[in-house]
C-alpha cells in the first residue's frame, strides 16, 4: 500500500527553483532514504511535506488521500511526524512528560501523569525504544533524546516519520541502535523518509532511494540493486572518489606540542590532561562525538582559553602564555569551526576576509600604509588558487553558499603556508565538490610540510585523512592510534567512553563472532 | 560603506551602477523621502502645501546667508560625528561623545585662560589639551569594560552626567565673582580661531570690493572659521585611517565581527582602548574649537542645549559609519535645523518640523525600510529553504543597505 505520494512538487524562489517537479512515492513500512548535497532541494521539499511551506505546484496525497498542508499542524494530522536535527525538548521534564506534551492524558486540563507514564512505556516497548521513561531528559545521551522526539511522533499516531540527517549528532554505535530502531518500525508498519547526505547509511538502513541534484529527482533505486557509486554519480552528475585514502606524508619533527592541557570552562573541565602532538608533514585527527571538548582543545591552542594545568609548544616555542596574535605570529593557522560566527564577517567583502592577518606586513603594507590595490590582487590570487566561486572580490562573503565561504576560510589559513593549521570541521555543511576540494588543499598542504590537527566529527572524514587519530571523550584522548589500525567500530567504541584496550578486545570477539561492527 | 569595503572596486563600472542602484533604492534614501511624505501629510493636515514649505526651507538653508549658517553648524556635528566613527566602526557603542566634547571644551578653556602664551602656538596648545582631557575622558568606559566588563555602551553614557555636573563645578569656580552668569571668564582675543577671512585683512578687504555684499563666497569667507578647515582635514585623515592603516582596517574588521577579529589575531581589548581614545580625544578638540572658535567662553549647559553630541549619534547611524556619509548627513541634519528655524520666520511654523524630520528619518532607519529589504527577505528565506543551512541574521552595528549581490554555486 502506498503512504505517501507527491506528484510534480514544484517550488520557486526569486532567484532559485528548489523544487522542480519532484516525485516520489514511499510505500507502507518502507524506509525511503532521501540523498542528496547541499542546496538539492531535500530541506525545502520536507518543509513541504510538514506543512512549513506551500509548493507552487504539485500534489501531496497521504493514504490515498488529497492533501494541502497549511501548517505543521495540518501535517501531523494526516500522520505525519518529524524528528528534527535538534531535539525540541524540555530538559526539567521526565521522558514520558515530553512525549505527551501537548497531547496529555487526563480531563479537565489534570495531566493524568501514572496514565502518560504508562502509555509511553507501551509504545516504547512495542516499537522497541529504549527509554527510561520516569527519568528527567536533562542528562540523557543524545541517541536517546531522538528515541524520545521518535515517541513523541509515535505517540500522535504519526504513519510516516520524516528522520532529517538523524545521524549527525549520533556515534558509529548509537546510529547502529537507531538502524535498528528504523526497522523495526518499518516492520510494524511504519514508514520512514530517512534524509541523509551519507552514501553508507543508505546502503545500510535503506529499501529505496531517491536522489536530489539541483531540485530535480535524478534517480529512484532500490538499495539492493544499486551500488554507493552509483548514487554518488547521480548526486553530483559524475565520478567522485572520496573513500579513497589519500597518500600519507612523511613525518618530521613536532610542530603543535600539547601536553598534560587542561582547560575548565563554567566550572567543568573540558579539557583532561590532554597530550598529543603533530610533527611535520601529517595529519592527526580527532574523533569523537560532537562537545566532548574538541571546540575547547582547539580554543586552548589558538590561546583563547586559559590552561589550567599543562603547557603548549608550537614550533618548539612555549606559547602557553601567549595571546592568539602571537601565536600566529609563530605559525599558527586555525579553520574554525563556524565560518559565519568565526571564521568571517559576512558582510565584509572578499579583500577584507582575506587580507586579515597578511596586512600587518609587505606586501600588503609598505612603510606603515595598506595598499589597496595590492589587497585586492592578493584576494583575486587566493580566490584563483582555491578556485572560490564569487564574481570579485569587492562581493560580500556572506552572500556566497557554504561551500564558498569555507573555501575562503581555507584559503585565508592555508595561503599563509605557516607550519600549524588547526581545521575544526572543515567540510561541515558543505556540498561534495567543496570537500572534495578542501581534503585536497589538506592532502596538499601536508605535501608541503604542513601540520594539521584535524578535528572532525565526521568520521570518514578523519579515517580518509589522518595519518594518526585521537580519540576525544569527556574532554579527555582516549588513545592517538596509526590510522591504519583505526576502523570505524574501534573509534566509535572509543567516542562512546570504552577505554582503549577494552574496545580493542571488543572488536576481536566480535570479528570472532564472525560479523563485524559495522 | 567604509565599514564594509576594503579597496580599489572604484574603477569597475558596474560595481559603480550596481553601488549607484543600491544607495538609490536603499534604506537611507527611502527612509528620507518617507518621513518626507509622511510629514508632508501632517502640513496638509495642518492646511500648508508641503512643497511651499519643503521649497522655503531647502531655499533658506542652502542659500546664501541661511548656506553659510548651515555650514557653520555642520563643524561640529561633522566633527562629533567623526569622532564617534572611530568607536562605532570598531563595534564599540560609545554614547560619551557628549561628556567628551564637554571636558575637551572645559580643558582647552581654561588652558586658555592660563596661558601666558599666545597666537596659534597658544591656540594648539589649548586645542592639545582639549584633546587630552577628551581622550582621558574617553578611555575610561573601555578601561572599565576590559578590565572589570561593564559594557562601554552603559558606562560611557553614564559617564556623561558624571561629565556635566563636573564640568559646571569647574565653572562655578572659574566664573568672576561680579558675574551674574554661570561662565568661565572670556578668553584673550588673540586666542579666538578667526574667520577664514577676517573682513579686517587684507584680502577680506579686497573681497568685500570685488564681491558682493551678498555673495555666499564672502559670506563664507567671513563667516566660517578655520574650525570648518580642521573638521575638513579630519574627514580626510579618517578616511586614510580607515583604509591605509593597519589599525583602521583592525577596528573595521573587529566591527564587522569581533569574534572573527579575535580569531585571527587582533587584539580586542586594545582595538576598544585605541578606539575610544581617538574618539575621545577629537571629541574634546570639537569641544576646544567650539570654545575657541564660537562661544570664546563656557557657558554652563551651552554644550548640552546644542543637542550636538546626540545628533551625532544620529549622524553616525544615518551615515553608517562613513566619513563621507557624516558629512552628508551631518549637512543634511544642519540643513534641517536651518531651514525649520526659516520656516519659522516665514510660515510661523515650529522649528521643531525639523527635529520631527530628523526623527522620522532615523525611525525609518531602523526599521531598515528599503527596497532591496522586502526582496533581500524573500531571497533569504528561498536560500534557506533551498540550502537547508541557516541564515544568520548577522548582527549590523549600523543599518543599511546592503550588497545585493549573490553568487551560488551552479
Amino acid at each position: 500500500m502506498r503512504a505517501l505520494e507527491l506528484t510534480g512538487i514544484t517550488k520557486r524562489y526569486p532567484k532559485v527553483v528548489a523544487n522542480d517537479g519532484i516525485s516520489l512515492a514511499v510505500e507502507q513500512g518502507e524506509i525511503h532514504a532521501l540523498i542528496g548535497e547541499n542546496g538539492a532541494g531535500k530541506s525545502t521539499l520536507v518543509s513541504i511535506l510538514y506543512g512549513f511551506v506551500q509548493p507552487d505546484e504539485g500534489t501531496i496525497v497521504v493514504g490515498g488521500q488529497r492533501r494541502d498542508f497549511k501548517n505543521p499542524t495540518d501535517a501531523i494530522a494526516a500522520g505525519l511526524g518529524m524528528v528534527f536535527q535538534n531535539f525540541n525538548l524540555f530538559p526539567e521534564l521526565t521522558v514520558a512528560e515530553n512525549v505527551v506534551f501537548g497531547a496529555e492524558p487526563g480531563r479537565l486540563g489534570i495531566v493524568d501523569r501514572r496514565a502518560a507514564a504508562a502509555e509511553v512505556s507501551a509504545l516504547a516497548e512495542r516499537y522497541g525504544l529504549q527509554v527510561p521513561v520516569g527519568k528527567r531528559v536533562e542528562h540523557l545521551p543524545v541517541g536517546v533524546l531522538q528515541r524520545v522526539e521518535i515517541l513523541k511522533s509515535l505517540y500522535r499516531d504519526a504513519r510516516i516519520l520524516i528522520l532529517d540527517e538523524p545521524t549527525g549528532v549520533l556515534t558509529p554505535q548509537e546510529s547502529e541502535a537507531l538502524f535498528a530502531v528504523m526497522r523495526s518500525l518499518a516492520d510494524a508498519g511504519k514508514s520512514i523518509i530517512f534524509i541523509t547526505h551519507k552514501l553508507d547509511e543508505v546502503m545500510a538502513v535503506a529499501d529505496r532511494v531517491t536522489v536530489l541534484r539541483d531540485g530535480r529527482v535524478t534517480a529512484s533505486l532500490v538499495t539492493a540493486e544499486t551500488s554507493p557509486r552509483e548514487i554518488s554519480r547521480h548526486m553530483t552528475g559524475r565520478d567522485v572518489e572520496l573513500s579513497q585514502r589519500l597518500g600519507r606524508g612523511e613525518p618530521g619533527e613536532p610542530v603543535l606540542e600539547v601536553e598534560g592541557a587542561t582547560v575548565e570552562l563554567d566550572g567543568r573541565t573540558a579539557v583532561d590532561d590532554v597530550t598529543l602532538a603533530v610533527r611535520r608533514g601529517e595529519i592527526v585527527g580527532v574523533a569523537g562525538v560532537a562537545g566532548n571538548g574538541q571546540d575547547a582543545l582547539a580554543a586552548a591552542i589558538g590561546g583563547h582559553h586559559a590552561l589550567r594545568a599543562g603547557r603548549i609548544r608550537i614550533a618548539g616555542t612555549d606559547v602557553t602564555g601567549l595571546d592568539n596574535r602571537r601565536r600566529r605570529d609563530l605559525g599558527f593557522t586555525h579553520i574554525p569551526e563556524d565560518r559565519h560566527v568565526v571564521g568571517s564577517a559576512p558582510l565584509g567583502d572578499a579583500v577584507l576576509n582575506l587580507a586579515v592577518g597578511y596586512h600587518r606586513s609587505a606586501p600588503l603594507r609598505v612603510r606603515g600604509l595598506l595598499q589597496p590595490k595590492r589587497m585586492v590582487e592578493h584576494a583575486e590570487r587566493l580566490i584563483r588558487r582555491f578556485g572560490v566561486k564569487i564574481a570579485g572580490p569587492a562581493v560580500a562573503v556572506g552572500t556566497l553558499s557554504g561551500g564558498n565561504l569555507q573555501k575562503i576560510v581555507v584559503a585565508r589559513e592555508l595561503g599563509h603556508d605557516a607550519p600549524l593549521l588547526v581545521a575544526e570541521q572543515p567540510t561541515r555543511g558543505v556540498d561534495i565538490g567543496a570537500i572534495e576540494s578542501i581534503h585536497g588543499e589538506l592532502d596538499e598542504y601536508r605535501a608541503r610540510g604542513g601540520a594539521v590537527l584535524l578535528i572532525s566529527s565526521e568520521l570518514s572524514e578523519v579515517l580518509n585523512l589522518s595519518d594518526r587519530i585521537a580519540v576525544m571523550f569527556e574532554g579527555r584522548v582516549m588513545a592517538v592510534i596509526p590510522a591504519a589500525e583505526a576502523t570505524a567500530s574501534l573509534l566509535g567504541l572509543m567516542m562512546a567512553g570504552v577505554p582503549y584496550e577494552a574496545a580493542l578486545a571488543e572488536e576481536a570477539a566480535s570479528a570472532a563472532e564472525g560479523g563485524t561492527a559495522r | 560603506m567604509t565599514a564594509v569595503t576594503t579597496a580599489g572596486r572604484r574603477r569597475d563600472p558596474a560595481v559603480l551602477a550596481r553601488r549607484v542602484l543600491a544607495a538609490l533604492t536603499g534604506t537611507v534614501t527611502v527612509s528620507i523621502l518617507a518621513a518626507l511624505v509622511a510629514v508632508g501629510v501632517l502640513l496638509v493636515a495642518i492646511g500648508q502645501n508641503p512643497f511651499d514649505v519643503y521649497g522655503a526651507l531647502v531655499e533658506g538653508s542652502l542659500t546664501g546667508r541661511g548656506l553659510v549658517t548651515t555650514l557653520q553648524r555642520s563643524v561640529p556635528l561633522v566633527g562629533l560625528s567623526i569622532a564617534l566613527i572611530y568607536s562605532f566602526r570598531a563595534g564599540v557603542f560609545n554614547l560619551g561623545g557628549q561628556g567628551q566634547f564637554l571636558v575637551g571644551g572645559l580643558a582647552s578653556v581654561v588652558t586658555a585662560l592660563a596661558l601666558p602664551g599666545t597666537g596659534i602656538a597658544g591656540i594648539v596648545v589649548a586645542c592639545a589639551a582639549g584633546v587630552a582631557a577628551g581622550a582621558a575622558w574617553g578611555v575610561v568606559p573601555g578601561v572599565i569594560q576590559v578590565t572589570l566588563g561593564p559594557p562601554v555602551l552603559v558606562t560611557s553614557l553614564l559617564l556623561n552626567y558624571i561629565g556635566i555636573a563636573g564640568v559646571s563645578y569647574v565653572i562655578s569656580l572659574l566664573k568672576p565673582p561680579a558675574s551674574s552668569e554661570q561662565a568661565t571668564p572670556t578668553i584673550a582675543e588673540d586666542l579666538k580661531i578667526g574667520a577664514l577671512v577676517p573682513a579686517q585683512s587684507d584680502l577680506g578687504a579686497a573681497m568685500g570690493q570685488a564681491l558682493e555684499r551678498n555673495d555666499v563666497l564672502l559670506l563664507a569667507a567671513r563667516g566660517l572659521n578655520w574650525s570648518f578647515v580642521v573638521v575638513i582635514l579630519l574627514v580626510v585623515a579618517t578616511i586614510l585611517f580607515n583604509r591605509r592603516t593597519a589599525t583602521g582596517f583592525e577596528a573595521g574588521v573587529t566591527g564587522l565581527n569581533g569574534a572573527f577579529a579575535r580569531n585571527v589575531g587582533i587584539r580586542g581589548s586594545r582595538i576598544v582602548l585605541t578606539s575610544l581614545a581617538i574618539s575621545g580625544g577629537l571629541a574634546g578638540l570639537i569641544g576646544a574649537l567650539v570654545v575657541l572658535g564660537t562661544n570664546y567662553r563656557l557657558l554652563d549647559g551651552q554644550f548640552e542645549a546644542t543637542g550636538y553630541a546626540m545628533t551625532a549619534i544620529l549622524v553616525v547611524l544615518l551615515g553608517r559609519s562613513s566619513p563621507v556619509g557624516a558629512v552628508l548627513a551631518g549637512f543634511f541634519f544642519s540643513m534641517l535645523q536651518v531651514g525649520g528655524e526659516e520656516l519659522n520666520r516665514t510660515f510661523a511654523l515650529s522649528p521643531a518640523i525639523a527635529s520631527i524630520i530628523q526623527a522620522l528619518v532615523i525611525f525609518f532607519v531602523v526599521l531598515r525600510l528599503g527596497i532591496p529589504v522586502v526582496t533581500q527577505r524573500l531571497r533569504k528565506r528561498a536560500e534557506a529553504a533551498a540550502t537547508g543551512e541557516r541564515v544568520e541574521e548577522v548582527p549590523d552595528a549600523v543599518p543599511g543597505p546592503r550588497d545585493n549581490s549573490t553568487v551560488k554555486e551552479g
